[in-house]
Parts: structure tokens; C-alpha cells; sequence
């Protein structure tokens, strides 16, 4: 069955006590960039045993916030990262204390992190090659540790929608006896909350049926709730998280910082039959329309308190993202515990029932903001159809 | 016009009872009695540059560096005079396999021979190494088991090339040729692409001998290459003739990208093993 892991960042207590307290989600994915080591060694090691580590070095020549105080991310170890230094010398000595930290902070598996690439650069393959995929692998050959090796792959809507180029990278990936499998990560240009993307998507759901087809292991960061349209393709793991930069992969909170004030989010709530976060002032209306509020919003500790007539709602709070991991969870692990055969059907049913209740609210008078009113799910609806018809595979 | 032989008395001379084998105008090979390794294979061979001697020169090293009864025991190399080359090893009695392509009466004999192939090419594969011209005239039947020869196109995945660039696809056989070498993708040649040529040789010896590519049965004309570029094999016939076990591990060997084969040839070995003991 597919697990539900934590992708954590800023807030990262808020994950931690969901997993830990209430048994929310199936592990974690620890990320350097807002946890330096010494709160990496709280988390306690029954939970590090099945989770991941995160390098995050997705820009290598930039160690923001925590990053810092790692002394294998590249731009702290070099003293300034550039590809010409990058010599073997200082990538084998990056990578030994890169798998050493994993292994000794007890994580399930070592991750080789990669950096990102926008586009469709021809150099991809050979620069994370040579600059970090040898190196890691010569430096566990090296080692005497015996974990499952994990190689990260950052890839592009356009990488993945391109079956030349999306082929070239399954080649390669698949190439390496050495590797167990891919922690996947993929960053969609100028995204909408949700992923509507039908190539895009297909290309995805391609990408990890072939690499599982390929006897790997597949965990796929950095995921909303796509996550479980992604359960079709049969991945060993997906992520849940706190904010959209936990959910949407971006690089935003990696780059240097440019004096720019970003605005934060409204707050929202996430329903598990429309698949999809709602803004909280919709909450009302959406409860006037449907009548009974409890079969659309689950009912617990933290949705009592979210429904408090003083309750603030803003998104520094934590009722409304612990509710999302409790409620997601409970929807999550009920569809990947299908059967195979069943699997595609359920997902196929949940989708379905979602786009039936957006219209059910739609005719009743509630208009959503554009990109908020469920218009991902028709095309989450073909995905499901093309993939059961093997149109695409 | 004929192209003149490579003179090759003067170094018979230091041998005893020589008996021509085989050869064309580039290579000729002898069989003869070595003062100190006794009857042996000599070929004496004439290199049109350096590049080509490297590449002879790499393929007796790494056999030097292999001490396995699947490939055949280097003794000596070494260049002579006139761009000439001359090799020592040891002599094989047997026949290649591309004589016995319709001897095979069952499938699992053939599958016998192809994990044989296996297990000895695993010691390649083991060091990075592709042969990249697994055909059977390679695979020579001896009384014990096959060995491979002819390891002059194998490539170190990680060793700058030889190839020459003007060339439409790498070196290979064209018609025992994966697709990745035809389109000459060097990056996507490794394992897998010796595994896509076993792949064919087990469908060959399946069908009794017909290339499982050959479009004069697979029909839409063309050539071998191309029906391989396709993708397009007889699997009607070949399901026919084996195992649903047997079929499955052709249909993966086949496939038409490297990402589609058995990822680690442990897997490929692993498989065949439970078809033969069978698990499948």
C-alpha cells in the first residue's frame, strides 16, 4: 500500500505532532532548510527509521535559513559553489559527509540529492552525473553502509511531457544497478492550486509506472492532493504538508532573498469530497447549501475550535492544517487500501463524486474563484479513463 | 579489386605445424603448436590505425584480466611490423552458434544455453563492460559450455569512445543490433543493450533458426534494422512455441528501450532460473 509521508518545512512541529500524537501520515521527509541538526536529532528515531532525509540541494550555491548550518550543502562546504570548482575532490568529500549525516541520524534510506534544472537543458543528465550521482555512488561504495539508495530527480512539467526527453531521463535512472530508487519531485511552470494539466499529468503517471515496472522504489514529494490520482500509478510513497510550498514544489524559499514581502495565504480548509481546499469564508454558504455541514468538514477537536465564533482564521494558526492531515489521511489510506484490482475504480469513484458535489454547489449559487472551484477534476476524470484504457502507457 | 593478405609467414615461423582456420584479407587465423602455451590459436591481423590497435589492444587486456572458462585465455599481443598484430590464445574446439541457430528442439534448451551466456557475460557486465556484438557467430558451442569471443567492440561504459562519429550507428551487427546502438545513442548503450541481443538470440533459437525480425515473415518488407527500430517481432509465434514464462522473459529482454528490460542483469540471471526451475 502506498504511504503518506509528511513533507516538512516552516511549521514542521505542526507535522510532527499529527504523526506523532494522532498517527497521521506514515513517516516524514525531513528538509535541512528550516531544521538544523540539532532539531533533526529531536525527532525521535523511531520516526527517523522510516523517513526520509532531504539534502535540498536544489540550488546548490545558496544556503538559505538552516542550510547553513550543514556542512556538506555545497555552498558551505566550497565556500561559494560554482560548477568549475566542482572538482571530484570536493563533491566525494560533500557526498561522504552527505551519507554519513544520514546515516547516522538513522533515516529509512540515503537520498543522492540533485539540483534543479528549469527547462529542458541538454546538459541534465551528464552535469548530475558527474556532479553528484558518481560521487555519492563511489563514495556509499566506499562506506560500509548498508541502506536502500534513493536518487532524487527534480524534473520539469516540460521534461516530463516530452516523451523523448522523459525517456532519456528512465533510461538513465534505471541505468545505475546501484540504486533502489527515485525520490521524484516535479515543478510545474506557472501552476494553478491544482495540477488540470492532462499531459503533464499522464507524462507523470508514465514516468512512475515505468520506474515501478523497472523494480524501484518511487517516492514523489512535494504533492497536493493529487497524490491520490497519483495512486493509480502505484507509488511506494507520496507526501502531504502544512503550506502550498509544501505541497507545490518551488524554489522560491531556496533563493536568496530579494527584499520582496510575500503576502500569506488565506486561510482554508481542506474538504475531503470536493478533493480540494475551500477558502473558510465559503464555509458558511457551502453549509447553507449542503444542510449538514459534518458530512463535508469531519468533525473533531479541531474543527470545533475552528467553528468557534471567535475562532480567528489566518494561516498562522494550526487548526486547519492538523484537520487537513487527519482528514486527508483517514481519505488517503481508505483508497490505497484497495485492492488492485479496485484501486483505479476508487479513485476513479472519489474523483467523480468531487466534480458531482462542485456541481451540486455550483446550481445552488455558489460561485468559486477561478482555479478554486474544482475545475482540476474533468481532467483528473480523463487521466483516470485514459489510464484504464492503456491509451497512454 | 582483392584486397592483398596480411603476410603471415614470418610469424608462423616461431610456431610449429600450423593449420590455416579461417580469415579474410584483414585477419587471419591459424592453428599451431606454442613452445611454451602448446597448440593454440594465432591471429595475425593488420590494424588500419591507432585507434583500431587500441581498441584490439583493449580487448586482449580485459580478457587477460578475466580468468573465466567463458572467454578464451590470452597468451600474447603484440604489434609487428607492416601495421601488423599478432595474437596468442587459447584454441577453442567448437562451432559457433549461428551453425546450430535450428538444433535447439525445446525451449528451455535453449533457455539453457542463454543462461549459460548469462552467467559468463555477468563477469563483463560485473566490470562495466558491453560486448555490443552478442550474435551467434560470437557464441561458440563447446563440449562443456559457450564461450564469448570477439570482444573487440565491448566498451568500458565509463571509457571515453573509439567509435568513429561518421559512422549511421555504432559498432555492431545491425541485425542482432538493439535499438539504442542503431540510432547510435551512446549514453543509452550498457547492459541492457547486450541483454536486448540475447533477447533475439533466444527468439531465434525458439523459432528453429528464423530471425525473429525477419521481415520476410513478419511481412510490411524492410529490412532487419528497421523491423528492430519497429519494435515489430513475431510474438504470435513465439507464444506459440514456449512457456508463458518463456515468452514473458523474451517479450521484457526485447523491449524497445532500455528501461523497458531487466534493470540489473542479477534480474535478468534470477528469472531465467526460476523459468528453468519451474517457478514461471
Amino acid at each position: 500500500m502506498t504511504s503518506l509521508l509528511h513533507q516538512l518545512g516552516h511549521r514542521y512541529q505542526w507535522s510532527l505532532l499529527s504523526i506523532l500524537e494522532e498517527n497521521s501520515g506514515d513517516g516524514v521527509i525531513v528538509g535541512p532548510r528550516y531544521m538544523g541538526p540539532e532539531t533533526v536529532s529531536q525527532i525521535p528515531h523511531t520516526l527517523r527509521a522510516r523517513s526520509l532525509f532531504d539534502p535540498q540541494f536544489f540550488l546548490p550555491n545558496t544556503a538559505r535559513g538552516k542550510l547553513q548550518d550543514y556542512s556538506f550543502f555545497p555552498d558551505v562546504l566550497s565556500g561559494g559553489y560554482s560548477t568549475t570548482d566542482w572538482n571530484t575532490g570536493i563533491a566525494l568529500d560533500c557526498a561522504s559527509r552527505c551519507l554519513e549525516f544520514q546515516r547516522a541520524f538513522g533515516f529509512s534510506a540515503l537520498v543522492i540529492p540533485t539540483r534543479f534544472y528549469e527547462g529542458m537543458p541538454s546538459e541534465f543528465i551528464p552535469n548530475q552525473e558527474n556532479q553528484f550521482v558518481i560521487p555519492f555512488l563511489q563514495s556509499i561504495e566506499g562506506s560500509r553502509i548498508n541502506l536502500p539508495v534513493y536518487l532524487q530527480l527534480i524534473l520539469t512539467d516540460q521534461m516530463l511531457r516530452d516523451e523523448t526527453y522523459r525517456t532519456g531521463i528512465l533510461n538513465w535512472a534505471t541505468s545505475f544497478p546501484e540504486l533502489d530508487g527515485i525520490y521524484l519531485i516535479y515543478h510545474v511552470h506557472n501552476r494553478q492550486k491544482q495540477i488540470g494539466n492532462i499531459d503533464f499529468l499522464m507524462g507523470l503517471m508514465n514516468f512512475i509506472a515505468a520506474l515501478k515496472n523497472a523494480n524501484m522504489a518511487v517516492f514523489v514529494g512535494y504533492t497536493n492532493t493529487e497524490s491520490i490520482l497519483l495512486l493509480c500509478a502505484g507509488p511506494d510513497a507520496v507526501t502531504m504538508g502544512s503550506y502550498e510550498n509544501l505541497r507545490m514544489f518551488g524554489l522560491r524559499s531556496f533563493e536568496k532573498e530579494n527584499g520582496s514581502v510575500t503576502r500569506g495565504p488565506n486561510a482554508r480548509v481542506y474538504i475531503p469530497r470536493l478533493m480540494d481546499w475551500v477558502d473558510y469564508q465559503y464555509i458558511g454558504a457551502i453549509g447553507r447549501v449542503v444542510g449538514n455541514i459534518d458530512e463535508y468538514i469531519d468533525d473533531d477537536n479541531y474543527r470545533i475550535r475552528m467553528f468557534e465564533p471567535f475562532y480567528n482564521w489566518h494561516f498562522t494558526k494550526p487548526e486547519p492544517y492538523k484537520h487537513y492531515f487527519k482528514s486527508f489521511t483517514q481519505q488517503f489510506q481508505r483508497i490505497a487500501s484497495s485492492s488492485d484490482r479496485e484501486l483505479l475504480e476508487n479513485v476513479a469513484y472519489e474523483c467523480q463524486q468531487a466534480l458531482e458535489e462542485f456541481r451540486v454547489l455550483r446550481s445552488s449559487g455558489i460561485v468559486f474563484p477561478p482555479g478554486n472551484g474544482g475545475e482540476h477534476l474533468a481532467s483528473w476524470m480523463t487521466v483516470i479513463n485514459l489510464w484504464r484504457g492503456d491509451a497512454y502507457r | 579489386m582483392k584486397m592483398q593478405e596480411v603476410r603471415v609467414d614470418d610469424v608462423l615461423a616461431e610456431f610449429s605445424a600450423p593449420i590455416r582456420l579461417g580469415g579474410g584479407g584483414q585477419k587471419q587465423v591459424y592453428r599451431a603448436t606454442h613452445p611454451v602455451y602448446g597448440e593454440v590459436a594465432v591471429k595475425i591481423g593488420r590494424y588500419s590505425s591507432q585507434s583500431e590497435l587500441e581498441r584490439i589492444s583493449r580487448e586482449v587486456g580485459l580478457l587477460q584480466s578475466i580468468d573465466s572458462p567463458y572467454f578464451p585465455k590470452q597468451f600474447l599481443f603484440e604489434p609487428r611490423s607492416g601495421s601488423r598484430f599478432c595474437i596468442v590464445e587459447e584454441l577453442i574446439s567448437g562451432q559457433p552458434l549461428e551453425h546450430h541457430l535450428g538444433d535447439f528442439n525445446e525451449p528451455y534448451e535453449a533457455l539453457k544455453l542463454i543462461r549459460h551466456v548469462v552467467n559468463a557475460m555477468s563477469i563483463l557486465w560485473s566490470r562495466r563492460v558491453v560486448h555490443r556484438d552478442l550474435k551467434p557467430a560470437n557464441i561458440i558451442i563447446a563440449y562443456d559450455h559457450p564461450r564469448i569471443i570477439d570482444l573487440g567492440i565491448a566498451r568500458m561504459q565509463d571509457a571515453t569512445s573509439l567509435t568513429l562519429s561518421f559512422v549511421p550507428f555504432g559498432p555492431c551487427t545491425p541485425d542482432y543490433a538493439s535499438p539504442e546502438q542503431l540510432t547510435n545513442q551512446k549514453r543509452a548503450i550498457d547492459h541492457r543493450s547486450d541483454q536486448f541481443t540475447l533477447g533475439i538470440v533466444l527468439a531465434q533459437l525458439i523459432l528453429r533458426g528464423t530471425h525473429p525480425f525477419d521481415p520476410s515473415v513478419i511481412g510490411q518488407g524492410g529490412s532487419i534494422p528497421e523491423r528492430i527500430l519497429q519494435n515489430a517481432w513475431q510474438r504470435d509465434a513465439i507464444q506459440a512455441a514456449c512457456s508463458p514464462g518463456i515468452f514473458a522473459l523474451v517479450e521484457k529482454m526485447l523491449g524497445s528501450k532500455p528501461y523497458l528490460r531487466f534493470r540489473r542483469y542479477q534480474d535478468l540471471s534470477c528469472e531465467i532460473s526460476h523459468i528453468l526451475e519451474g517457478d514461471r
